[in-house]
């Protein structure tokens, strides 16, 4: 089906003298053009803001638009259609995504290795070449996700604190032990990248828990599977000797990125300053400064890509509405929620397309 | 009480603690006229978080499924979702602030977020202990949802005075720490104007 500035074409339409579309209203497939020029450009693979979601989509078939120019800041819900459906549905070849690191990874460095194990699979999905600069696909930084890790997993380490480690396990409709594990097997390759050139009193303190844990914690980590729930090992009486070396790694680990928080350079003094008023006692105060450090880096992070010329932001939605609240929009940039209430009306949108 | 009798005015006291979430305390005010309806919800979260609250199967909500979700709940949300609608009509509105994004949403979708102050699917539960709340006369009926096969096995306490659920409880019974609960702590009939109900209402 092939629509052009809001006309349905219908076969052997005169105007329509692309080979490549002239089938197109012989099909059920909805095309939506503003004019024939964006037909052809489509057609002719000149384009990345129109176009179908592929049949694997969370709605197969919809028909997309974006802005032609600028920035489009994708805000998704990650477990309905997301920028990794959007990319081969568009052909999309310029982008940051939430997942990926926005950071500097060192080539050797045991953070980038861990980082490409346990993302491996999603980069070579969405096109990202490992060898290259990963940073320049990254959304954010890897550091708040890591630091909010550690800092959740505090009390469940502290046998005062007592937390079900039930909780981190597999089944009973739970989740959070994979993310968990997962930044858990960063954060120590992170930990003991920094225990082999510590700087500040607090990466000697870090280095100190690394070096008294290795024996006993290196081989546990890396053990653990990509995608495993860390509960499940934790739970097993083999693995009790883990809880206090861990809570001695995670609270040296959360030392040190507080001080990174407040200190980030990528970030102004302003936002700097806020982060360093905020309580940072309690493992909870410790996440909520986290996660504010973690929308600042996704405003710098948004507003170098819309410099640098990057077609798509793909981000939670929760983040896009943050940036709007704080007119951190930038210029020439659009942004677009993809949370299924919303999305909804495009895929209406298809479906009353389909049926004129 | 027929749909179309209705003129209530409810504001309910949502609370929910999830592993790896920030515990969420925030209040709603549903209001109904006749067949119409308005739910106000001024958590800072998106109307799908609102709309999962009555309607996600679990019964404690849309849960997190990603790390960046989790992380999202502890980063001080703000602004509300405004969600607007009739029984009789297909589609309703919902209002998002900031950005006052509106858009359209079938009103079967809709409808568990209004509905949930009252009584549904009590058929085959055995009435439990009677008290009172908001000086009403209560019932409380527990059932259970999901089970073995669900992967999870939540218990649902429900206190009821005549038409209106007052108390919606849902705890974990396989040994997790979720909760939800939501408590109408004030109820007001006969006091809902129609501009309660419309799209840009000052309420």
């Amino acid at each position: 089906m092939l629509f052009v500035n809001n006309v349905k074409i219908l076969p052997g339409n005169a105007n329509n003298t692309h080979p490549l579309t002239t089938n197109h209203p012989n099909d059920t497939v909805v095309r939506d053009y503003l004019d024939w020029q964006e037909a052809f450009d489509h057609a002719d693979g000149h384009t990345d803001h129109v176009g179908n979601l592929g049949p694997h989509a969370f709605w197969p078939g919809v028909w997309l638009r974006f802005s032609r120019n600028g920035l489009n800041i994708l805000g998704e819900d990650h477990t309905e259609v997301d920028l990794e459906q959007v990319i081969p549905a568009l052909g999309i070849t310029s982008f940051t995504y939430e997942q990926f690191s926005a950071d500097v990874l060192a080539p050797g460095s045991f953070l980038r290795a861990a980082y490409l194990v346990e993302n491996n699979a999603i980069l070579t999905r969405m096109g990202v070449n490992l060898a290259g600069n990963l940073q320049t696909v990254g959304g954010e930084s890897l550091y708040p996700k890591i630091a909010d890790t550690m800092a959740e997993l505090d009390p469940y380490f502290d046998h005062d604190a007592d937390f079900p480690m039930l909780n981190m396990c597999s089944g009973g409709g739970r989740y959070l032990g994979q993310p968990d594990q997962r930044y858990l097997k960063i954060g120590w390759a992170h930990a003991r990248d920094i225990a082999a050139a510590p700087v500040t009193a607090k990466e000697q303190a870090l280095a100190l828990v690394v070096n008294q844990t290795t024996a006993l914690l290196d081989p546990y980590i890396a053990g653990l599977p990509v995608d495993g729930y860390l509960g499940d090992t934790l739970v097993q009486a083999a693995h009790a000797d883990k809880y206090a070396p861990l809570l001695a790694l995670a609270r040296a680990y959360v030392d040190v990125m507080l001080d990174r928080a407040v200190n980030d350079p990528a970030l102004g003094n302003n936002e700097k300053a806020d982060l360093a008023a905020l309580p940072q006692d309690e493992w909870w105060e410790q996440k909520r400064l986290f996660a504010r450090w973690r929308n600042y880096h996704f405003a710098v992070v948004v507003a170098q890509a819309a410099g640098n010329g990057v077609r798509y932001a793909g981000m939670g939605d929760y983040h896009r509405r943050w940036l709007l609240k704080k007119n951190l929009i930038p210029p020439n940039t659009h942004a677009y929620d993809l949370s299924y209430l919303r999305f909804a009306v495009t895929v209406r949108n298809t479906r009353i397309l389909s049926h004129r | 009480m027929m749909a179309t009798e209705r003129n209530v005015r409810a504001r309910l006291s949502h609370t929910r603690s999830l592993p790896g979430t920030f515990p969420l305390k925030c209040e709603v005010t549903i209001w109904w006229l006749g067949d119409r309806f308005h739910v106000r919800d001024t958590s800072g979260r998106s109307a799908s978080q609102v709309l999962g609250d009555a309607a996600a199967p679990e019964g404690m909500g849309r849960q997190p499924r990603t790390k960046e979700e989790f992380m999202d709940t502890y980063a001080e949300p703000d602004g509300a979702v405004d969600i607007f609608g009739a029984r009789s009509t297909e589609y309703g509105l919902i209002v998002e602030t900031p950005g006052s994004d509106k858009y359209e949403v079938e009103t079967k979708t809709l409808l568990p977020a209004a509905e949930r102050l009252f009584t549904a699917d009590l058929a085959g539960i055995t009435a439990g202990a009677r008290g009172k709340l908001l000086g009403r006369d209560t019932i409380e009926y527990v059932s259970f949802l999901g089970g073995e096969r669900g992967g999870f096995h939540h218990r649902v306490r429900r206190v009821v005075a005549g038409p209106y659920v007052l108390l919606h409880e849902v705890t974990d019974e396989l040994g997790g720490t979720g909760k939800a609960r939501t408590e109408v702590v004030a109820l007001d009939e006969g006091v809902v104007q129609p501009a309660d109900v419309q799209p840009g209402s000052p309420a």
